[in-house]
């Protein structure tokens, strides 16, 4: 079977900073019906990873190599217009920042039957009532008055249940998830999970989940990659990489989240400002041997779909 | 342009023509009075830089001269400006209570003018005269300074250095001078750099309309309004007060741009 | 304390300031006239036609009342303008408000002129800022701003009649009827203004644009052109509309300017005329009405923001 999203050695780097690649080598397949997450620490690239599908990387953000295909099309380098309907139909973003993610002047329901009548052209009364009934499904109470409220007049939570109701609405087939639940409370956040699996589940749809918070992609994702500065340091279905990881960084990741009695383990970020010969994560990790200062480890399979970059390992 | 130039260019560009407005006319004895009719209305040349008026008077030192007028007033403007309104603003600031609330009415009560037209009413009860519109000018404008260093007072009273000072027996003006007033400095001069411009506008606006109504001592916006009538024949008398005036209140807009960039961070901390 | 209550206590305290405010600009108008009242009685001794001898100069200033207690005369004055009587000139002899009366329309005229005017080329430069990938807007606009705040609105004037009427003959300063004559005083007034409001505006797109929801729009697939019109717009005039009272006051006080120099006929000039030559009832009046227009324009304004802006006022409610 053919994978929906195909993103092969894409490497990105931002003209502000030209040395250092945010995304270096990044490859991964996505198939339909799937929920892939993407693991790491603010500042690993895989927000940037996600705006680049969507070609939404500011002026500044450059792909310097390597291809991104959706449904068979290449997703680089494309004109607006073709961007413009793309987004339209068949991808979707989710956004971190749900308190800012709204027009601050226009009431949410203007906002969702505009979006509504964008995607599928049809009149703004009909538009409504579909809105209506959907926010409806989706467990919201008191529609009406929802749809009459100011952003500023709701809670971080609703917003973005409203927000996702909002992607959902559109139907399409792959929806990305940046840092979904990062901004709210626990309660919130299980909402949301819970709606997304939800919609996976129902729809077939394909989820590409970002986070820095192993229990969210535990909760959803089939299959999790990952990343540290950069680079996918690890890949292999969840349970497997839950119950036994294999690349250091992973382990820190999964005692951390475990609550895992090794704190010796689980380290500060150091500081890297440039790229040093050798395995990215040599400066926290505690089992690291000579190879590892003087080449960075490159990502092998392991057994069974899982891979892994290290030497120690591998 | 970088903030750097902007000061620099701005100041030195302003100081240049202030100081010319100073110095020449005392090195050179020019005579902006002296009325010579057989040499009325002559253009620009080598002899006569700016030309003559209808009086025969030289150009170049009404210019001169009238620019130690207006720019002289519109300093003095901005000084006084400058004292009233952060006097006001620790006031009421610092007291608060009935006397912010009092001063706040005050202010209230000036900012409900459109701005021209409460200087125009003051200037036009107390008489077409220089000093006049000074006064003018100076009770329309202070309020700028006074919601500025009232918002500072207020937050700067609430830090605990303060209390620590009261604590310790400072009184209120030792307190007001040591803390408060010296972190002013920057806020309100940059203010005041930024006002020289509107102020030399304002005076020239007001002297224009006939305001400043004074046969003896020039003023550039007296001079534009003199040269209407001979717009046709002696195009240079409009130009060269207005582009003067424009040239200064550039550079003095220049300069205050340039100050308020540099300061910006730092008043974004507040 | 609950929404409504917050609500109500807010209009109630708009009100008690607005009231305030309207007292502070009516005593301050007192007070402005109280400095010329010697002259006041004397002046009507002249204009009698009577010999300005001091007993003939305290007769009239019983006869005014001018001799009792300031507040009594505060008093008696506001209950008189309150009716419309704000006095009579001394030159024509007509009540101050009949001579404002004829006037004001013309005012009016080249003020909504200005205004719309400016307004419209704000749009257009401003979105032009925008959406012109050569920058060569942008830059525009920033020269406008710069030029624009360094000349004076006489010297506008003056070099448009200059360059317009004299030297390219286009249009005929003398008549004031026409069509043509009337282009000029509103485009003075017009470039008085735009600075001004240019800046604001193209601040607050720029603010504007790099606000997360345009990212989210841009996300879901809408075009630059649509998120522009549809969305940034609406919340870029916010900013706007809350200097707009500002602008509406540099509006009415360059309207004097303008109106005094192109022979307009409108109240501004009036009340220039009426200065020179000491026509104090006409001054007094003249303020008092400007600053009364003033204030309830912008309450006007102010609430009309408060409406379209519900967000920039968020009371301190509990969130659900």
């Amino acid at each position: 079977m053919n994978p929906l999203l195909s993103i092969k050695d894409v490497s990105i780097y931002y003209t502000s900073a030209r040395h250092k690649d945010v995304c270096q080598n990044i490859s991964l397949n996505l198939y339909q019906g799937e929920c892939v997450g993407l693991l790491g620490e603010s500042g690993c690239g895989k927000s940037t990873l996600l705006k680049s599908i969507q070609g939404l990387l500011s002026d500044e953000g450059v792909i310097r190599r390597g291809s991104i295909d959706f449904a068979g099309e290449s997703l680089v380098d494309l004109d607006t217009t073709r961007y413009q309907a793309i987004r339209t139909r068949d991808i979707a973003m989710v956004f971190q920042d749900c308190m800012n993610a709204f027009n601050p002047s226009k009431r949410i329901g203007i906002q969702a039957v505009e979006l509504y009548v964008h995607r599928f052209g049809i009149n703004k009364k009909e538009a409504k009532q579909q809105v209506m009934s959907i926010l409806g499904s989706v467990g919201f109470q008191e529609v009406h008055r929802l749809m009459r409220s100011y952003p500023y007049q709701l809670s971080g939570g609703m917003l973005q249940r409203v927000g996702l109701a909002m992607v959902f609405m559109i139907h399409p087939s792959l929806i990305l998830a940046d840092e979904p639940t990062s901004a709210l409370d626990v309660v919130s956040a299980q909402h949301i999970l819970a709606m997304l699996k939800d919609y996976i589940e129902t729809t077939k749809g394909t989820l590409l989940l970002t986070s820095h918070q192993f229990s969210v992609v535990s909760a959803i994702c089939h299959r999790v990659l990952v990343m540290y500065e950069g680079y996918v340091v690890e890949e292999g279905i969840t349970s497997d990489i839950l119950s036994s990881p294999l690349h250091p960084y992973t382990i820190n990741l999964v005692c951390c989240a475990t609550y895992d009695d090794h704190p010796t383990r689980c380290q500060m970020h150091a500081e890297i400002d440039s790229m040093p010969s050798g395995c990215v994560f040599q400066h926290r990790c505690h089992i690291k041997k000579e190879i590892c200062s003087k080449k960075q480890p490159p990502l092998i399979e392991v057994a069974g779909g899982r891979k892994v970059a290290c030497f120690y390992v591998t | 342009m970088s903030h750097q130039k902007k000061i620099w260019l701005g100041g030195v560009g302003f100081a240049i023509i202030f100081g010319l407005c100073l110095i020449l006319p005392w090195l050179f004895n020019m005579d902006a009075q002296s009325v010579h009719l057989e040499q009325r209305l002559l253009p620009v040349s080598f002899t006569h830089l700016f030309g003559t008026d209808i009086l025969g008077r030289s150009q170049l030192a009404r210019i001169l001269v009238g620019g130690k007028t207006t720019l002289g007033l519109a300093i003095l403007a901005v000084i006084m400006t400058g004292t009233i309104g952060v006097f006001m603003g620790l006031l009421s600031g610092y007291c608060e209570g009935w006397v912010d609330s009092l001063i706040g009415w005050m202010m209230d009560t000036l900012l409900a003018f459109p701005n021209m037209i409460l200087a125009l009413g003051i200037a036009g009860m107390l008489g077409p005269s220089l000093h006049n519109i000074l006064i003018a000018v100076v009770c329309v404008s202070w309020i700028g300074y006074a919601k500025l260093t009232r918002t500072l007072t207020h937050s700067l009273k609430s830090k605990s250095y303060i209390k620590i000072a009261r604590l310790s027996g400072a009184n209120h003006a030792q307190i007001i001078y040591r803390h408060i007033l010296r972190q002013l400095v920057p806020y309100v001069s940059v203010l005041m750099a930024m006002d020289i411009g509107v102020m030399i506008l304002r005076i020239a606006g007001l002297s224009f309309l006939g305001l400043g109504a004074s046969a003896l001592q020039p003023e550039w916006g007296m001079m534009v309004q003199e040269s209407r009538r001979y717009m046709a024949s002696a195009p240079w008398l409009l130009l060269v007060p207005s582009g003067v005036i424009f040239l200064t209140v550039g550079f003095a807009n220049l300069f205050g741009e340039g100050l308020t960039e540099r300061f910006d961070p730092r008043r974004l901390e507040l | 304390m609950s929404y409504r209550k917050q609500v109500k206590h807010l209009w109630i305290n708009g009100i008690i300031s607005m009231m305030a405010v309207l007292f502070g600009v009516t005593a301050l108008v007192f007070c402005m006239s109280q400095f010329v009242r010697g002259d006041i009685a004397e002046a009507v001794v002249l204009q009698r036609g009577l010999e300005p001898i001091p007993q003939q100069i305290e007769l009239v200033k019983e006869e005014l009342g001018l001799n009792d207690s300031l507040p009594v005369q505060y008093v008696r004055w506001v209950s008189k303008a309150l009716q419309g009587d704000l006095g009579t000139s001394y030159r024509t002899g007509q009540p101050v408000w009949y001579e404002l009366w004829i006037r004001f329309d013309k005012t009016l005229a080249l003020a909504f002129s200005s205004a719309t005017v400016a307004l419209l080329v704000t749009l257009f430069l401003g979105i032009g800022s925008i959406t012109d990938r050569s920058g060569m807007i942008r830059r525009l606009c920033s020269v406008l701003i710069m030029v624009g705040i360094s000349i004076p609105t006489f010297v506008i004037s003056l070099g448009f009649i200059y360059l317009f009427a004299i030297r390219l003959q286009w249009v005929n300063v003398i008549h004031s009827d026409s069509l043509g004559q009337k282009i000029l005083p509103v485009l003075t007034l017009t470039l008085a203004i735009l600075p001004a409001s240019l800046k604001v505006f193209q601040t607050s797109l720029d603010e504007q644009i790099k606000q997360l929801y345009v990212t989210v729009l841009k996300s879901r697939g809408y075009s630059l052109h649509h998120i522009l019109y549809k969305d940034v717009l609406k919340a870029s005039l916010a900013p706007w509309l809350t200097q707009f009272s500002m602008t509406l006051g540099h509006l009415l006080g360059g309207s004097v300017m303008v109106e005094t120099i192109y022979g307009i006929g409108g109240i501004g000039q009036f009340m220039m005329s009426s200065i020179l030559n000491r026509d104090y009832p006409v001054i007094s009046g003249y303020v008092l009405i400007m600053g009364i227009i003033f204030v309830l324009l912008h309450q006007l304004v102010e609430l009309i923001s408060r409406v379209l802006y519900p967000y920039r006022y968020v009371l301190k409610r509990n969130r659900s």
